[in-house]
């Protein structure tokens, strides 16, 4: 198959691997090598080829990389995922960068990058958090499709995630028998603000073709998922150290992912010291695929250069 | 599953993991099998000197990183990694079972007597490496700053502790936050908890202050503490058990 062209995606320039102890990471760069950096971290399922669209825009005055987190597009795979690890993986990116940095994240990876920006506030300059804000305060995302576990008791949900980590060895690879259109399909539901083109582009980045099928590059294993104590509520409380400012982007158009409701996004963002605040008009959660010029203008806007 | 000699290898993911037979269920027993969980850091070798009385079968399972089992690919260990590999334990010995952990191992089993409760007609608990974790709630005041090099550094300072079968990643598990309502839904769920004094490997010495979940846990009715030493409380785990 041909790769899919897209008018406005512009493929990276350069690539590289990092290692970080046994899990190799992939960065993708774009313009000038010389120019100051800004890295880009994508979402949970996504990778790093999606920024094709923003990441030539900010390139006409930045150095941009973008990072496949581990699990995702040609990054290598763990046994086990973890959020802390994410974070590491930026600061360990940010060591092999090797000065001071914008980071700017989408949804888990904006989080991710926020987080990154506490651990390591020497190496980081400004940030750009687009949608990754956590999840609501009590069950999370209501995922359509998925089964409702709100009424359920915190043993019962233990129980019916023991339940899925009994099956995880079933989960180890994709299964045999899908084409390519099959993938753009499932993609497509879970995506409907995707112009068809982009979507297209966005999923063969996303998957690789082998002798029985079209696989996706994404690890199986995490979907299976965790468990844990955590709360949302936690999560914004931990930035009050942030010394970076940071931009804070939502679209206008209420999606599966977000944006929370203002007044749990205007109370978490009430713990940045350093905030401004930005909506991309005709955009859902996914900012830098739905609306990359307006997304890439008000972050240009932004950062300093 | 697959046996050689005396140990089960199962499979958490792509995570093997050992379960170690200490010794075989009599065929008269009233007993389930027990399942022993070891400490943060140990294995379960570390029960071979403090087998209880027990003909239903005693077997030990190594959590991820630990003894014969394998170190996760990438590092990311956590409590509830280690509760699933305890539950596809359980499910190895036939979905019934005691247990019985130190540490870490403890508080997974407080999680998997909450989880299963059908399935688990008692759990005991003894103190040991990595029952508290970071304690019971982030302080939001002065939220944690990890750096990289913090975080290397821990590592490094941990494995020193350790054999050398284990993952140094592995200290990362004691360092979450186990939230007093968190811990109390588990124990709430739990058919019967016990709580035993002093470890089987005789550790009292070295622990700090209990957590403030097992403290909770024991003021719930359907938990009980035992004092005296570890055969004690074994005796009394076989009581709640048959």
């Amino acid at each position: 198959m041909i790769a899919p062209s897209h008018p406005d995606a512009v493929a990276p320039e350069r690539q590289h691997w990092i290692d970080c102890r046994d899990v190799r990471l992939r960065v993708h760069e774009w313009g000038d090598p010389a120019a100051m950096p800004v890295l880009l971290s994508h979402g949970f399922i996504d990778h790093a080829r999606g920024f094709d669209r923003l990441a030539p825009r900010l390139a006409e005055h930045f150095r941009v990389i973008a990072l496949d987190s581990r699990g995702h597009g040609d990054s290598g795979w763990g046994d086990s995922y973890m959020w802390s690890l994410d974070v590491m993986d930026v600061v360990r990116v940010l060591h092999w960068i090797g000065r001071p940095t914008h980071l700017v994240g989408h949804s888990k990876g904006g989080g991710q990058v926020t987080d990154a920006a506490v651990a390591a506030p020497e190496r980081v300059r400004q940030v750009v958090n687009l949608d990754g804000f956590g999840p609501p305060d009590d069950e999370g995302f209501a995922r359509p499709g998925a089964p409702d576990t709100s009424k359920l008791s915190l043993a019962e949900r233990g129980a019916m995630y023991l339940d899925r980590r009994r099956e995880a060895d079933r989960r180890l690879a994709w299964p045999a028998g899908r084409s390519f259109e099959d993938l753009v399909a499932r993609r497509g539901q879970q995506n409907p603000g995707l112009e068809k083109s982009w979507l297209r582009y966005f999923v063969y980045h996303a998957a690789r073709e082998d002798v029985d099928g079209w696989r996706w590059k994404a690890d199986p294993q995490m979907i299976v998922g965790g468990f844990g104590p955590f709360k949302p509520k936690w999560i914004a409380p931990g930035w009050k150290p942030l010394r970076a400012p940071m931009l804070a982007l939502i679209g206008s158009k209420l999606d599966v992912w977000g944006p929370l409701p203002e007044p749990v996004l205007s109370e978490r963002l009430g713990h940045v010291r350093d905030v401004t605040r930005g909506t991309v008009e005709g955009s859902g959660h996914f900012l830098h695929m739905e609306q990359p010029a307006e997304t890439a203008r008000l972050i240009l806007e932004f950062l300093d250069r | 599953m697959s046996h050689t000699g005396n140990t089960t290898r199962l499979q958490h993911g792509r995570v093997g993991l050992a379960l170690q037979t200490f010794s075989l269920r009599r065929e008269d027993s009233s007993l389930p099998p027990l399942l022993l969980l070891h400490a943060l850091g140990a294995g379960s070798d570390a029960w071979r000197h403090a087998l209880p009385a027990w003909d239903g079968g005693i077997h030990g399972l190594d959590f991820a990183g630990h003894g014969a089992s394998d170190w996760i690919l990438g590092g990311g260990y956590y409590a509830e990694h280690f509760l699933a590999d305890a539950d596809i334990a359980l499910a190895a010995l036939g979905d019934r079972a005691a247990v019985a952990g130190a540490g870490i191992g403890a508080y997974v089993a407080l999680l998997l007597a909450g989880s299963r409760p059908e399935r688990i007609p008692a759990a005991l608990l003894f103190p040991g490496a990595g029952l508290a974790g970071a304690g019971s709630m982030p302080d939001f005041d002065a939220p944690e700053m990890v750096s990289l090099e913090a975080w290397e550094a821990r590592i490094a300072a941990d494995a020193a502790d350790y054999p050398s079968s284990t993952d140094p990643r592995v200290s990362g598990a004691g360092r979450d936050f186990r939230p007093d309502d968190y811990v109390a839904a588990f124990a709430q769920s739990a058919t019967c908890l016990l709580f035993g004094e002093i470890g089987p490997a005789g550790d009292v010495g070295k622990r700090g202050p209990m957590p403030s979940w097992w403290m909770n846990s024991l003021r719930d009715a359907r938990s009980e503490a035992v004092s005296g030493p570890a055969a004690t409380a074994f005796a009394r785990l076989a009581e709640r058990a048959r």
